[in-house]
Parts: C-alpha cells; structure tokens; sequence
C-alpha cells in the first residue's frame, strides 16, 4: 500500500501531505491570508479574532498543505509549540505596520526557532523552513521590507531555511511567490 | 540579545514631547474606543493649563486643553457605552466620553467650610459589581475637605461620603463595591486608612500609623506596597501586618505592580531618582533599567494590543514602551540570593504544631499533676499491648482462613488427587508451618515436589523444598517447616505440589502442578 501511494505521488495523482504552521501576532493577518490561499482572492466579508486555532487545507505545486491557522494572540500563543512536532513549513506573519510590536514579532520568531521541536529530530540539518510574509506592506505605515529584515535579525538566523516576502493578503500580491518558495523548501527537505 | 531578558524594548520615542510643566504626567491606558485596541492617556500637569493627550499606538490621535491644574486622572466604565474619562481640576471633575468633552461637575460642598467647594485631591475608579451583573464602576473622589465621596458617574449622585482625619492624597481600591471591595485611601499626616463596602456602616479604619511620608501606596488585591520617603518599601497584608521590608539607595519616586496572568509574574517595579528602575519579586531584586533621566511615571497594563505592556515617562518626557518577554524564565533563583542582605523578612511564620484546643488542655492537665498523668499514659499503653496480643491470637488462630487455592494456577483435572492442607502455628516472630499432604485416590502417586516460596514480606524459610518419593492411597504425609519473620511485619507463602515427569514430555516445565496454596502471615505487633 505504502508502495501503490509513492508510485502515484510519483505519477502526480496523488499529492504529498504536509503541514504547514501559520503564526504571528494577534491582527497581523493570519487568517486573510489563509483565506487568500483557500478561496483564490474570494474574501469573506468580516475576519474576526480566531480564538484558538482553525484548520484549513489547500493546495499548491502538488502539495496538499494542511494549514494550522493559529491565534496569535499573547494567552493563546503558548499554544503554538504544541503544533511543532509534526510541522513541515511554517508561514510567520508580521504586521509591516506595527512598529512598536516589532519587538514581540522578533522576540516570538526567536523563541520559535530556539525551540527544541523546531531543531531535532529532521532528517535534514537544516530545520523547518519558514516563510515571512511583511503583511500589510501596501500602507502608508508599513515600514520598508529592508528595515523588516534588519529588525527581525533575519540575516542572524542560519539554523533554518527562511524567506521574507512583502505581502498584501487583501489583494494576494506576494502570497503565491511565498507559497511557491515553502512548497519547494518542503519538497526539497524530502519529509 | 540574551535569551532571557525580562522586557522587550518596544519603543522609546522623544518626538512625542510629554514634558509638563509641573514635572507630573500622570498615565492610564484603556479601551477608549471599544475597539480592542487600548489607548494610553497621559495628562501633562500645568500650573495654569493642562494638557490631556490620547494615544493610539505611537501616534497622538487627540489633545485636549484644561483651562485648571489638573490633579487626578482616572477611567471608568458605564454599562453599553465606550469607557469615560474623568479628569480632576480644582472643584470640578471634568467628564469626557469619545474624546470629547461631555460634562463637568462641581463637588458638592460639606465640612465646616460650608459653602466654600472642596478641591479635588484625589480620583480612582471601582468597579460596581461583578462583570456579569454590570461593567459600570463609580468614582472614589477625594477632597480637600478630609472627605471621601463615592460618586455614581451615570447619574452623578454621591453614594457615599465618608469622612477621614486628614486630606486623601492616594487612593487605590480592588473588588466590587456590592460585594466586598476594598479601598485603601493614604494621608500626608495620618497615615493609611482602610474601608471595605461588605463592613457596613462603611467607615475608615486605620490601616497604618503615620510613619515617614508616603510616596505612593500600589495595591494588587491582595498585597499593599508602600514606598515612603525614607528610601524603603515595605510589603503588607491586607490585615495591617508586615511582610518585608526593601531599602533603597535613593529616592523612590513610583511603584506600581507588575501582574501577567498568562506567565504567573507578579513583580513590584520601583522608580528611583538616579534614573534606575527596579523590578523585585518578593522582596528580591531580579532586573533593572538604566535611564539618562529617571522616570516620573508608569503605568502597567495592556497597550494597543499587547498584553503585559509598561508604558514610562522621562523627566524629559520622552516615551518608553517595555513589554514583558513571553519566554523569560525565573531560573536565576540562586544567584540573586546574594541580593537578600538588602531585604529583611520581618515575621517569620510560626513553626510547630498548632495550638489547637486539645494540646491546650492537654499542657494544663499536664502541668497540674504530672506524676498521675504519667500513671495514666502507662496505663493506657498496657491496655493498648493487651488489646493488640488478644486481636493478633484470634487473627493468628484464624489463619486457616487465609489460606486458599491459587485460582489463577490451573490445576488439571485427572491430577485432583492430592489433598493439601497448610497450617501455620505461633504468634511471634517465629512459626511452624504444617503441611498435611493425603492421597485421595485410590492410585498410588509417586515423585511429587512440594516448593515453597516468599512471595511478600522479609521471611525466611528453613526450606524451600521437600520431595515425596511415593504415597499410597488414603496416605497421609506432614511437612514442618519454620518460618521466620525478622522483621514482624508479615509476609505470603505460597505452597505449590508439583508432579514429576519425565524430561523427554513436550512441556515446559519438567511436571505438572497438582495442587497449590497461599499463605497470609499477618504482621505482629
């Protein structure tokens, strides 16, 4: 059986499985942009705070991802550890606007890769790659993606695969190229 | 960065200018909009113009101009409507709603001034009821006129007004006023007082004698800090009673506590005049910032929409934003030790047994006749080993109870041929153990194995097995073996008669088990 399901991934009819973990700070866009990628620009007309987390799937470049849409606020974010262990990629959402919780975003981004489940137990020697999307770019607020880079220390982390990506999950611009680079990163890491 | 750092710098910005003209910026951060995200309210005290100005994350959204000196500052909350603010000037508590101005009330006047208003000193909000009831919360004004009135901001009626010893400069409270609130209300010159709703008629008691002067009274719910201005903190409980006591090399200029919920902390920070700030938790010091100019004003809470937030301002009125790190750890227990020579506990709880009502009686009994009540312990101690011996010969002449088949063992059916009856004689720490084996069949068994083993307890047995090469029908065959129970405190024996085969038969074990038994030694006294 295990064979007949590696003979159709091989055929492409049958897709791979991974999971995927959204994360972020409360009101930085997870579940927009979760939205985004399901629906395919439909958008539905509130978002409100999830409470939590919800579970979605969707797919891209014959990957079916199960996407882990956490709540990214403060008494729920000890919850987020608890999704490491069986996670293939991890899309870290940052509010480009919110510059007086920078700190937080660098500080929870920090405390993730840091994490003992983000680092053993992979087959590769590189850990879990992440993608950043800077939401939120296209306000007049947001700061440059430079200075996202700069102050999350993005260039300190070489533990993991990581990419940033300047992103507007109202409107999809940078959503399919991030989504594009997570879903080779977890092909490439052969899972 | 290191890893384990209390706060995360969040933001310091000199731009917003929240220098006073009094040197006084008085902060509170609250919902304001009812929208999640809390705005942070900073009042700049001025001699004749004051200035209240809102914040939305780092971005001023308004600024309001008070044509008084300002002296209070405090936000409450009405029922179905976005929280008020209630500013304090003069005679009048001016009210703003949505950030404009929306009422303004003049104290009544009372005391023996008649007909001269009473100042306002003093503003703290408290919550009405519990938030399933209701949300509202009423004022706590205190006056110029050495009264405290409790004021119903909906319908600005004075609830209560009680009266006090001196002028309120520092009113601080917890709870529900319908249930059990308490307030805590400090005096230049009389000391603190304390009021709690549930104790009708309400009234002020005092809390605390008048000692050096009172910089700031920080209350938690269940712990009181009082800075004063002989450089000390001392922590106390809500009945009056000391708890600790820290010194500090300077002045102390704020305290407020720090509580999360979410990491457990609960940390007093502590403002200092040579720009430092310290955090303690209970009573030891575990982190401290360093500032260019010290910090006049603090305020905990949430901001925006992070949780666990200190907002600070500079002498200078510069803005500092702190928010507490989601992964600190309180590891650095040992080293702060060292730390302890600045804090004294002043009670240390009672050790020993408590003096319940029997140890009393019992000391004075005691006391009164010692030579009788010795008499009576040694009497009761003989009744007690008595008793005891008595129990433990009905129990021991009982033990034939105790033994029984092994269930779990399957005994087969062609081999229930042997009887096996297991006796154990003796009381003390020595026994004899009787086994009585017969033949029932009307065969002749030979080459049986009869093995003993402990299967519980410290017993030794003189041995472990015996072997009977033969028994006739209706045969009759007694094992003695003694048992030894050093250590008295009982044991199981358990008894298995095993039939001989011959090695070449496909079992496991060389034999069958014809019959088994398990004996209870009870523990001696």
């Amino acid at each position: 059986m295990k064979f007949w399901d590696s003979f159709l991934t091989w055929l492409k009819i049958k897709k791979k499985q991974a999971n995927v973990l959204i994360v972020g700070l409360d009101n930085s866009g997870k579940s927009t942009v979760v939205q985004h990628l399901q629906s395919r620009g439909k958008r539905s007309e509130v978002t409100v705070p999830t409470i939590g987390f919800n579970v979605e799937k969707f797919q891209n470049a014959g990957l079916t991802l199960t996407a882990f849409d956490m709540s990214g606020q403060s008494k729920y974010r000890p919850l987020w550890e608890r999704y490491y262990n069986d996670c293939h990629g991890v899309i870290f959402v940052i509010d480009s606007s919110d510059t007086m919780r920078m700190a937080v975003a660098c500080n929870e981004l920090q405390l993730m890769i840091q994490h003992p489940e983000m680092v053993k137990n992979r087959s590769t020697t590189l850990g879990v790659p992440i993608l950043i999307l800077a939401n939120k770019s296209d306000l007049d607020s947001a700061i440059p993606i430079g200075q996202v880079r700069a102050e999350l220390r993005l260039d300190d982390i070489e533990t993991h695969p990581i990419h940033l990506e300047a992103s507007n999950a109202l409107t999809g611009v940078g959503l399919h190229a991030g989504l594009q680079w997570l879903s080779e990163q977890i092909i490439k890491s052969n899972f | 960065m290191s890893r384990n750092q209390l706060w995360l710098d969040a933001c310091r910005n000199s731009s917003v200018n929240l220098k006073s003209e009094c040197g006084v910026v008085l902060l509170d951060v609250e919902d304001l909009a009812k929208d999640g995200i809390n705005r942070l309210l900073a009042l700049l005290v001025g001699h004749e113009l004051s200035h209240l100005k809102i914040f939305n994350g780092m971005e001023l959204q308004c600024e309001i101009s008070l044509p008084e000196m300002a002296v209070a500052i405090c936000t409450f909350s009405i029922d179905g409507s976005p929280p008020g603010i209630a500013v304090g000037a003069g005679s009048s508590l001016y009210i703003y709603k949505n950030f404009k101005p929306y009422y303004k009330y003049n104290v009544p006047h009372g005391g023996p001034n008649y007909g001269e208003q009473a100042e306002i000193t003093q503003l703290a909000a408290l919550s009405r009821s519990t938030p399933d009831v209701s949300c509202s919360s009423l004022l706590l004004v205190g006056t110029g006129h050495n009264s405290l009135l409790i004021i119903d901001p909906q319908t600005f009626n004075a609830i209560s007004r009680i009266e006090l010893p001196d002028v309120p400069t520092s009113i601080k409270s917890s709870g529900y006023y319908d249930t059990e609130a308490v307030i805590l209300i400090g005096t230049p010159e009389a000391g603190v007082f304390i009021l709690r709703s549930d104790q009708k008629p309400v009234q002020a008691k005092p809390f605390l004698p008048p000692r050096s002067p009172i910089v700031e009274i920080a209350f938690n719910g269940t712990t009181v800090a009082i800075a004063t201005s002989d450089h000390t903190i001392r922590y106390y409980t809500l009945q009056g009673q000391e708890l600790r006591k820290i010194a500090v090399d300077t002045f102390i200029l704020t305290i407020t506590w720090i509580q999360s919920t979410n990491q457990e902390l609960c940390l007093l920070a502590v403002s200092l005049a040579n720009g430092q700030v310290h955090f303690y938790r209970q009573g030891i010091l575990v982190e401290q910032l360093h500032f260019k100019t010290y910090i006049i004003s603090m305020t905990f809470g949430r901001y925006g929409r992070e949780d666990g937030t200190l907002v600070m301002v500079s002498k200078d009125g510069e803005l500092f934003v702190k928010i507490l790190n989601r992964g600190y750890k309180m590891a650095q227990q040992t080293d702060l030790k060292s730390n302890k020579s600045s804090v004294s506990i002043c009670k240390k709880k009672a050790l020993g047994p408590a003096k319940t009502k029997l140890f009393v009686d019992q000391t004075m009994r005691e006391k009164e006749d010692p030579a009788k009540m010795y008499q009576l312990f040694q009497e009761g101690m003989c009744r007690l080993h008595l008793r005891a011996l008595r129990d433990w010969l009905n129990l021991s002449s009982s033990t034939k109870a105790d033994v029984e088949q092994f269930a779990s063992i399957s005994v087969p059916e062609e081999s229930r041929c042997l009887h096996l009856v297991a006796k154990l004689l003796g009381s003390g720490s020595r026994f004899m153990l009787h086994l009585l084996l017969q033949n029932i069949s009307d065969q002749v068994i030979d080459s049986l194995t009869i093995m003993l083993q402990v299967n519980d307890g410290k017993l030794v047995l003189e041995r472990s097995s015996a072997k009977i090469s033969l028994m006739l029908p209706t045969a009759q065959h007694w094992i003695k073996i003694n048992v030894k129970d050093p250590t008295n405190q009982g044991g199981e024996v358990s008894v298995i008669v095993r039939k001989d085969m011959e090695p070449d038969c496909e079992l496991t074990v060389w034999g069958s088990i014809v019959c088994a038994a398990k004996i209870n030694i009870s523990p001696t006294i």
